[in-house]
């Protein structure tokens, strides 16, 4: 019981969130070996035949989702972290009711620390999860068959920071400088340098946790971490920080993708289109009232949590999910060429991926058609 | 319990009292020059919050917290009580299993080593799929570690008894449950309270490292939440109020085994 005790100090420290790149998915391998025991079917060798569906789980076999007069479909949607503005168009269409229009009673799941989403959605307990793009092709190539529907974040908000103090302008910089990042970041940060003209020898890496103080306190010159946390949180502690996001370092991977099983997606894809809508309509609704939403999200859902970060939070991540793309094709949107380009960064450069996958296993574009275009 | 009338009648009850009035103000005195050490460390030496606040900036944000934390420490406690019921239960019941059916113990043991070696960080996710959302998952965590120290000091506790006892139970044609009664279950208390003292305060920590699987209350969230934040400040406060929590459940079951084993507690407290 004492070692539990210092698994409690390893994640005190945690200022912001897990890795971004495949954390925590070695016990995927372990939820293989456990649902082979109950009705779940094996996720073990990834077939795309639908299993015989175990249970008499309800499905939307009407084919057209009207908002009027429905039976109501409990879903339950598994966030990949607590609840806080990142999801803050989930919690604006449960406020306006956007999901009631579409017939669907929605429960929220939060994650925390411990990354249960893929898990969570894996092994039945939720319906939908949101989850990483890398995160979701790691999983895939274990044989979970899970797939991609849609994307919140068009830009994920993982970045390098440092303080200003330190002269640094951008990666061009970097050169003989530490770097501390998440341990399971290592394979992403050593891609993003060389991708960048720079040579991994070129700097000092070292594990750190997800805590801001050895940036603090100058063991570490750069740190990775989010745009939606550790620099807000620093610039709310008075720190002055620069930072660069991956995705500006040709490194892009989508944030918060909606996914499901697929057999969710064959059986059931009316409910998901209905679900994706009310989600578009939310963050619509969230982006257009930051202050309302923001206020709802610390009030209703995210106790303890401070509005003025959470506000903050919600505005910084606005322009990585409203982009010119999304103005052209509707929010949640997505393109599979960027499924295609992180696919080959994960496979070439980071050797995450042992072999290429089929990028229509990973995503599917079959709901955003149906859910149309929202918010311009 | 079993003592609970008498220790006011013993003719050495002043002198026990006043030794442990004396006991008590050397652990208040302890923890006291402790804190002051810390405070004036972080004085002295200009420790930025970040690194460690001092105790008296915690005591405040507790004070401007207290809401907030007895609403968050509410859930963390129903699951800690809940997982420790459950744990100590099981093993308890395991281990009497393990006296009268060697084999079993046999078969079982290994398998509980097995359990108890599992890093929770990992088996966390997977509870949540086995047990779904809300309490149980949470409540199973806390009782997976308090269950281990239990069945195996139980499992000792219940051979306790020497040959020689269980030779005279049986000359007296005592059946086993009396044999259990009066000669097994009061040699294996100590056993018992000496588990039950790790299993109090782990609970509280298998409590907490459960909520990080996800939860929007609880301590557990509550430091997730804070450090998401990078609140210092209530991140320690929270942390003082789950050491609070862990400690008044450990003296909630010394003062339990005071009353139960009076004749063992008085010798090593």
């Amino acid at each position: 019981m004492f070692g539990d005790a210092s698994k409690l100090t390893v994640v005190l420290g945690a200022s912001g969130r897990r890795s971004l790149l495949g954390a925590g998915l070695g016990s995927l391998a372990a939820l293989s070996l456990a649902s082979c025991g109950s009705e779940a079917p094996a996720p073990g060798q990834a077939t795309k035949a639908p299993a015989s569906a175990p249970g008499s789980a309800p499905t939307t076999s009407a084919p057209t989702v009207a908002p009027t007069a429905k039976p109501v479909l409990p879903l339950s949607l598994r966030l990949s972290w607590i609840k806080n503005t990142e999801f803050a168009g989930v919690f604006a269409a449960m406020e306006k009711g956007f999901y009631k229009d579409e017939g669907i009673d929605l429960t929220v799941n939060p994650s925390a620390q411990n990354l249960p989403e893929i898990q969570a959605v894996a092994g039945k307990t939720d319906t939908i999860g949101l989850s990483g793009g890398a995160s979701l092709m790691l999983a895939r190539a274990q044989g979970v068959p899970v797939k991609a529907f849609g994307a919140v974040f068009q830009k994920g908000p993982g970045c390098f920071l440092w303080q200003k103090k330190s002269g640094l302008n951008g990666i061009a910089d970097f050169k003989g400088k530490k770097i501390g990042h998440q341990q399971t970041a290592r394979a992403s940060t050593e891609a993003m340098l060389t991708i960048n003209n720079l040579k991994v020898e070129d700097v000092t890496l070292m594990p750190v946790g997800f805590d801001v103080q050895p940036l603090l306190t100058g063991q570490v010159d750069i740190l990775t971490g989010l745009v939606t946390n550790q620099v807000i949180s620093l610039e709310g502690a008075g720190e002055s920080i620069g930072y660069v996001p991956y995705a500006d370092l040709g490194f892009g991977f989508y944030w918060n993708t909606p996914f499901a099983l697929d057999e969710t997606i064959s059986q059931k894809k009316d409910l998901l289109i209905a679900w994706t809508r009310a989600t578009a309509r939310g963050w619509e609704y969230a982006i257009r009232n930051p202050d309302e939403t923001a206020k709802l999200v610390v009030e209703k859902y995210g106790d303890g949590l401070k509005l003025d970060n959470q506000l903050l939070q919600l505005k910084r991540e606005t322009p990585l999910i409203q982009t010119d793309f999304t103005k052209q094709k509707g929010l949640l949107w997505m393109d599979r060429a960027v499924w295609q380009s992180g696919h080959d960064l994960l496979l070439n450069r980071t050797k995450q991926l042992e072999k290429a996958l089929i990028i229509d296993d990973v995503m599917t574009l079959d709901i955003l058609d149906k859910v149309g275009k929202i918010g311009a | 319990m079993m003592g609970a009338g008498h220790p006011t009648e013993r003719p050495t009850s002043r002198l026990a009292m006043r030794r442990a009035f004396g006991r008590a103000v050397l652990s208040v005195g302890g923890l006291a020059a402790i804190l002051l050490a810390w405070e004036a460390s972080v004085a002295l030496w200009n420790i930025p919050l970040y690194v460690l606040p001092a105790p008296t900036v915690i005591a405040v944000q507790i004070e401007r917290d207290w809401a907030l934390l007895v609403r968050h420490l509410e859930p963390t406690l129903l699951e800690a009580v809940g997982g420790f019921v459950i744990g100590n239960l099981i093993a308890t019941g395991l281990a009497a299993a393990f006296v009268y059916a060697p084999p079993l113990s046999r078969v079982l043991y290994p398998v509980a080593i097995g359990l108890r070696t599992i890093p929770l960080v990992a088996i966390t996710p997977l509870l949540v799929v086995w047990l779904g959302n809300g309490y149980a998952p949470k409540i199973a965590i806390a009782a997976l570690i308090s269950f281990f120290p239990t069945l195996v000091n139980m499992s000792r506790g219940f051979a306790a008894p020497s040959a020689d006892q269980l030779e005279l139970m049986h000359s007296l044609a005592a059946s086993q449950w009396q044999v259990f009664r009066l000669v097994r279950w009061p040699a294996s208390l100590p056993y018992l309270f000496a588990s039950l003292k790790i299993a109090a305060t782990s609970s509280v920590l298998g409590a907490i490292v459960a909520e990080w699987i996800g939860a929007d209350r609880g301590l557990g969230y509550l430091i997730v939440a804070a450090t998401f934040e990078y609140r210092v400040a209530r991140l320690w406060a929270t942390i003082a109020v789950s050491t609070a929590l862990a400690l008044a459940a450990f003296l909630m079951v010394v003062a339990v085994e005071r009353l139960a084993i009076p004749w063992r507690s008085e010798a090593n407290e």
